[in-house]
């Protein structure tokens, strides 16, 4: 039976959405603007729109996981953010919670292909 | 870069103003690092920056998602109740100004033309915009205050230390104890549309006939003006009671004691006016009846010289009510503690 292409898109997108802070507050050790970030996030396997980016980055910085700063870089100035203090702490839990869910998932999809 | 430019002043418009300009700037060097990076060499043409703002977004779809917080008047929870309300109010009002112009109709305009009429019509439909605006304004209003000063969900406030709690659930209504939306709207349509005739028709009301002649429709009026001024304050508080109590009804969708109580206060306000007509300025006042219905001359004067003696009637009717419903009231208490 052909699952709705419709229902398979939105469904993919809300299980990817959930991870999506994750993956950026992985890459934000050092610091990096936006347009890097989309780059670094896309050569490493995961493709997410800018316009979702740009203002979740500012979300992160508002609740303070987050610094950011305009830096000139080249010929023109641009705003890099990097992990502070409570986003490394963050990014700590978000990781260990992802392993986690990641071994019990496995084990519960591997589960129902024995049976 | 022109078209750049407007992109960046349509999100700018729809952004919160505080972060406007910072946004728009990184948004602004974001979107240079864009062009950088695909067009290697040369000036890039217009193809090349509409490529990358469609792949950014609309600038409503951006503006969205830069805006995230509460950022509505009235909120999902109050949402279903704000239109409801507006229905009922909107209903109301039109149901009280049809009326009035089907009433217009038949007395004022009664033997002119067509276009006469339609233009009469009209201008009343005209007339009735800033009444709608002022109650839909009103309820906005009304429903706004709620969603600012209520911190937590209205419908029931199970918290305790932050945890809800279920033995605070209340107790599904019995049969007998459900209002019904319809009776409880059906309560607030009637009680506007009678706010409204009384207030802005009271010298429209009577009892309306097409003259012998077919000519033209006779109005006979049948109640005292100045007997209505001295009335209808008291009947205003009574109504306005009683509005509040449907709307109450409403929201709240069952009986329990406090609406039983609140109806009975109103009950025994209206008995009080019952008594307070008897013994008053008679408020039935009939114009002399036309020779097509000089039959109903009597039953009229009969009314006209006895209302003193119906009110009383009526209001010693309402005192057995309000007692059987006290009682009922009672035996439910007692019998649920059994």
């Amino acid at each position: 039976m052909g699952n709705n292409q419709h229902t398979t898109d939105g469904l993919i997108q809300e299980l990817r959405r959930g991870t999506l802070v994750l993956s950026v507050l992985s890459q934000l050790k050092r610091p990096q603007y936006g347009y890097s970030l989309v780059q670094c996030l896309a050569q490493k396997g995961l493709n997410i729109e800018q316009s979702t980016l740009y203002p979740l980055l500012r979300r992160l910085e508002k609740q303070e996981l987050l610094k950011s700063d305009w830096e000139l870089t080249g010929t023109r100035p641009r705003r890099y953010y990097q992990l502070n203090e409570n986003g490394k702490e963050m990014l700590q839990e978000l990781s260990d919670e992802w392993n986690r869910l990641a071994e019990v998932v496995k084990k519960l999809t591997q589960e129902e292909e024995i049976k | 870069m022109e078209l750049v430019e407007k992109y960046l002043y349509a999100i700018g418009k729809k952004l919160p103003r505080k972060q406007k300009r910072d946004i728009v700037e990184e948004l602004r060097s974001l979107i240079i690092d864009n062009l950088e990076d695909r067009v290697k060499e040369g000036e890039p043409t217009d193809e090349d920056i509409s490529q990358i703002l469609i792949e950014m977004g609309s600038p409503a779809e951006v503006a969205k998602k830069y805006c995230t917080g509460t950022q509505w008047l009235i909120g999902p929870q109050l949402y279903d109740m704000y239109l409801m309300m507006c229905k009922i109010v909107l209903g109301a009002l039109l149901l009280g100004y049809s009326v009035s112009i089907v009433v217009s109709l038949f007395s004022s305009l009664s033997g002119s033309g067509f276009g006469q009429i339609m233009w009469y019509i009209a201008k009343n439909l005209l007339s009735i915009i800033p009444g709608i605006l002022a109650a839909i304004g009103a309820v906005t209003l009304i429903f706004a205050i709620i969603e600012r000063t209520s911190k937590k969900p209205l419908d029931i406030d199970f918290a305790e230390g932050g945890k809800w709690n279920p033995s605070k659930l209340e107790p599904i209504p019995k049969k007998e104890e459900v209002v019904k939306p319809i009776e409880s709207i059906l309560g607030i349509v009637f009680t506007v549309f009678v706010l409204v005739l009384f207030y802005f028709y009271r010298d429209k009301i009577g009892f309306y006939y097409m003259s012998s002649l077919g000519d033209n429709w006779v109005m006979v009026k049948i109640f005292s003006q100045s007997a209505l001024r001295t009335y209808l304050p008291l009947w205003t508080i009574s109504w306005v009671l009683s509005l509040g109590m449907y709307i109450w009804l409403l929201c709240i969708g069952k009986y329990n004691m406090l609406a039983r109580v609140f109806e009975m206060i109103v009950s025994a306000l209206n008995i009080g006016i019952l008594f307070f007509m008897a013994n008053g300025p008679h408020l039935f006042e009939f114009d002399k009846l036309g020779a097509d219905f000089i039959d109903l001359q009597p039953a009229v004067d009969f009314l006209t010289n006895n209302q003193s003696t119906i009110f009383y009637i009526l209001a010693v009717l309402s005192i057995f009510g309000l007692l059987a419903n006290l009682g009922k009231l009672i035996v439910g208490k007692v019998k649920g503690r059994i």
